[in-house]
């Protein structure tokens, strides 16, 4: 039987003993593992105490930072300063310090599980509609929308969904964020510890990671999902197929990660496991497999890797795919999707500048984003300086924290793709970062590092909360707004046309494609309009073919057109008046939250009349009630 | 980290045979959850990854679970394709993998094959 596969870290020779901290007092030296591990567990007490009584109607356009109460507040710093303390004491307790990882990650991802009602981001409803369709008709439909070329996670949603015996995959969306991050607790710790075998820089690195991870993509989604395989992907080639060319000079890094040949089936289940996670993320996601092959070229490319054919065998199942499965999709929108090749100013533009906009506090959060994406890059840089002062080039490191900006030239992406990016380099970033404070094995752990680390963990934490969670007054829904969604699916016939005031709506988790679906910024962006009017929106409503017709208009449509400036403030509210005041549209259900309206068809002679308007004829009444 | 040779086969093996009969004999509908879960996140990859002998075991952990949600994404999508969605496929296939992995262990085999021999008889 073979040994046991090494990692990357148990070749380096000659490696220092690591320098023990001075001593305490006998008693406190033995407590400080255990003291730490009190404090943590207190903090997390502290915190469930104190977020279920925060009420998510009172968040306001910054985000969940203006209801968070002062115990929540003080259980970070709390725990914030007792993971600086136990990365002051080496050797480092590791099980401790996965317990202060841990909990940070309820804390931070697990916030909105406990305070809001009903799971948050339109998107997820979505994504489990998606998910809900598969589980009740059992194929796949191409011609749907792009969801359905790359299906891999709905399919696995809905086995899950399945097998687990929920009714619906939207059961699976609210502790989402917990869960996949604590996936990639996983796969972060074994891509710094691919790195060094200093334990600070790796939980510190991982600890600087989640508290930096604002971009929010780790709801329900494929995105998330797919981030994860990446990051193991990645681990498994950094770990186990890596060619390090040098020997720093405090032998912290591994010389020579190259398998001995007596090993060498090992190397090749290895690789056939990369195989399948890829195999995996190329069904699941657009953007993924292209992030996760780039990063791969750039290590081959800079000779960083032995795996030296893996990118090929990846491209050719990512083309594969692309030609057969998602070809129904891409034959429709070649031009659209190829547009943006090479216009990376534009790319960057639609990333940056379009999305300032918005009120005044959201301007604010925008800024706080923009600062401390550019802070924790400076941080990065000054990492990568100190290390190179200590002898390390760590150009593995800095080539995947770089791979991923040339996805800027091939799509802007919705004007997400910077925000990817960031996603993307992360884990490399927060390791330079963490590199700052502890840039060698044998660089002590004065109490001025740990006040250090501390200041900044608390400073780039507090802006955590801002960047984060600065949308949460749109992303949330409330009980009453599904309650409105569901009554909607229950007058509505099958084949119906359902308008909304905007793409922010809990909707589409039943009946993905039974329905049409509308919304008031797309009427508008299809006229050349950039205000919504009822005209417009009656004649497209009056269509013969639109068949019975409803809006539902509501809090969270509103929140999202004014709070992030997509209209002028109160334009919707406007809309909203003139639909109550006209004779062809009636109430059929109402809460606080929202409202369903019907189009009564039958009425003649309202403003832009179809029969007089010439935008459609004259459609003869229809029963719109079930 | 000491290696238990038994630990996780044994673990796998149950997490199998629990899922198997919460899902085919529909018996306690109420934790499939908590029986389907770990099973769905762990055993389709642990039973494979174990086999790489990879250190430490953390790593083999974190391994296994990209590969049991990897492996799971792939049946469930393929099945999709050919038309064949139902709990039973899925969770046969996912069982037939685990399984596989299971008998493909050589010190586990070896392990059943020592126990399974008779005991030589003492002498005097």
């Amino acid at each position: 039987m073979s040994s046991p596969l090494p990692t990357a870290t148990d070749h380096a020779p000659d490696r220092p003993a690591v320098v023990p901290s001075p001593p305490l007092r006998p008693a406190l030296e033995s407590a400080w593992p255990a003291l730490c591990a009190l404090v943590a567990v207190f903090c997390l007490w502290l915190w469930a105490g104190a977020i279920g009584n925060v009420d998510p109607r009172r968040i306001n356009d910054i985000g969940l930072a203006s209801v968070l109460p002062g115990r929540v507040l003080f259980a970070l710093v709390l725990l914030t300063a007792s993971f600086c303390l136990l990365l002051h004491r080496r050797p480092l307790n590791v099980p401790v310090a996965v317990l202060h990882l841990v909990i940070l990650v309820f804390i931070l991802y697990g916030m909105t599980s406990f305070i809001e009602e009903v799971p948050r981001f339109a998107v997820s409803w979505r994504h489990a509609g998606v998910a809900d369709w598969l589980v009740r008709h059992g194929n796949i439909d191409p011609k749907i929308d792009a969801y359905f070329n790359w299906p891999g996670f709905f399919a696995l949603a809905a086995m899950f969904t399945k097998l687990t015996g929920y009714k619906n995959p939207i059961s699976l969306a609210s502790g989402a964020p917990i869960y996949f991050n604590l996936l990639y607790l996983g796969a972060v710790v074994v891509i710094m510890r691919s790195a060094t075998s200093d334990a600070r820089v790796v939980w510190l690195g991982s600890w600087i990671f989640f508290i930096s991870n604002w971009v929010g993509q780790d709801y329900f989604s494929p995105q998330a999902l797919s981030y994860f395989i990446h990051l193991m992907i990645l681990g498994l080639l950094l770990t186990w197929f890596r060619r390090e060319r040098y020997k720093s000079a405090d032998g912290d890094v591994a010389d020579n990660a190259l398998l001995p040949s007596s090993i060498a089936w090992q190397r090749v289940g290895l690789l056939a496991v990369a195989i399948i996670l890829f195999a995996a993320i190329v069904p699941s996601h657009q953007l993924t497999p292209f992030a996760t092959v780039g990063s791969i070229i750039a290590l081959v490319v800079f000779r960083r890797t032995t795996a030296r054919g893996l990118y090929l065998l990846m491209m050719v199942l990512l083309v594969t795919w692309l030609s057969f499965a998602a070809v129904s999709y891409l034959s429709g929108h070649f031009a659209r999707i190829t547009s943006d090749v090479g216009n990376v100013s534009g790319n960057a533009t639609a990333n940056v500048s379009e999305r300032l906009t918005g009120s005044p506090d959201h301007l604010f959060v925008i800024r706080i984003r923009l600062v401390m994406t550019a802070g924790l890059w400076g941080l990065a840089l000054l990492g990568i300086n100190r290390r190179l002062g200590r002898g390390h080039r760590d150009l593995t490191f800095a080539l995947l924290a770089l791979a991923p900006f040339p996805l800027l030239g091939l799509q802007g992406y919705g004007g997400e793709m910077l925000l990817r990016v960031y996603l993307f380099s992360l884990p490399f970033v927060a390791f330079f970062v963490a590199s700052l404070f502890y840039p060698s094995l044998t660089s002590r752990s004065s109490w001025m590092t740990t006040g250090l680390a501390t200041l900044v963990s608390l400073s780039v934490l507090g802006a955590f909360l801002f960047a984060r969670y600065g949308n949460e007054k749109v992303n949330q829904f409330t009980e009453q707004e599904l309650q409105v969604v569901d009554q909607l699916y229950k007058v509505a016939p099958k084949g119906a046309l359902l308008v909304a005031g905007s793409v922010n709506v809990p909707w589409r988790s039943q009946g993905y494609n039974d329905y049409h679906y509308l919304t008031l910024t797309k009427v508008a962006a299809d006229q050349g309009e950039r205000l919504p009017h009822l005209a417009d929106v009656l004649a497209v409503m009056r269509k013969p073919r639109a068949g019975c017709a409803f809006m539902i208009l509501g809090r969270s449509q509103r929140t999202y057109t004014d709070l992030l400036g997509i209209w002028p403030p109160g334009t919707l509210s406007r809309l909203e008046q003139q639909v109550l005041s006209s004779p062809l549209f009636s109430e059929v259900y109402s809460s606080d939250d929202a409202t369903i309206y019907r189009l009564d068809k039958s009425v003649k002679g309202a403003p832009n009349d179809s029969s007089t308007s010439g935008v459609a004829g004259p459609t003869p009444p229809v029963d719109c009630r079930r | 980290m000491t290696r238990r040779p038994l630990a996780w086969p044994a673990l796998l093996l149950l997490s199998t045979v629990a899922v198997s009969v919460v899902t085919y004999a529909r018996i306690w509908p109420s934790t499939r959850p908590f029986v389907a879960l770990p099973f769905l996140v762990l055993c389709p990859g642990m039973a494979w990854a174990r086999l790489l002998r990879v250190e430490p075991e953390l790593n083999t952990i974190v391994l296994a679970v990209a590969l049991s949600l990897s492996v799971d994404t792939i049946v469930a999508t393929a099945l999709l394709y050919v038309h064949q969605p139902s709990v039973q496929a899925n969770l046969g296939a996912l069982i037939g993998i685990t399984v596989g992995g299971l008998l493909a262990d050589p010190s586990l085999r070896r392990l059943l094959t020592r126990r399974s021999l008779p005991r030589p008889e003492m002498t005097a």
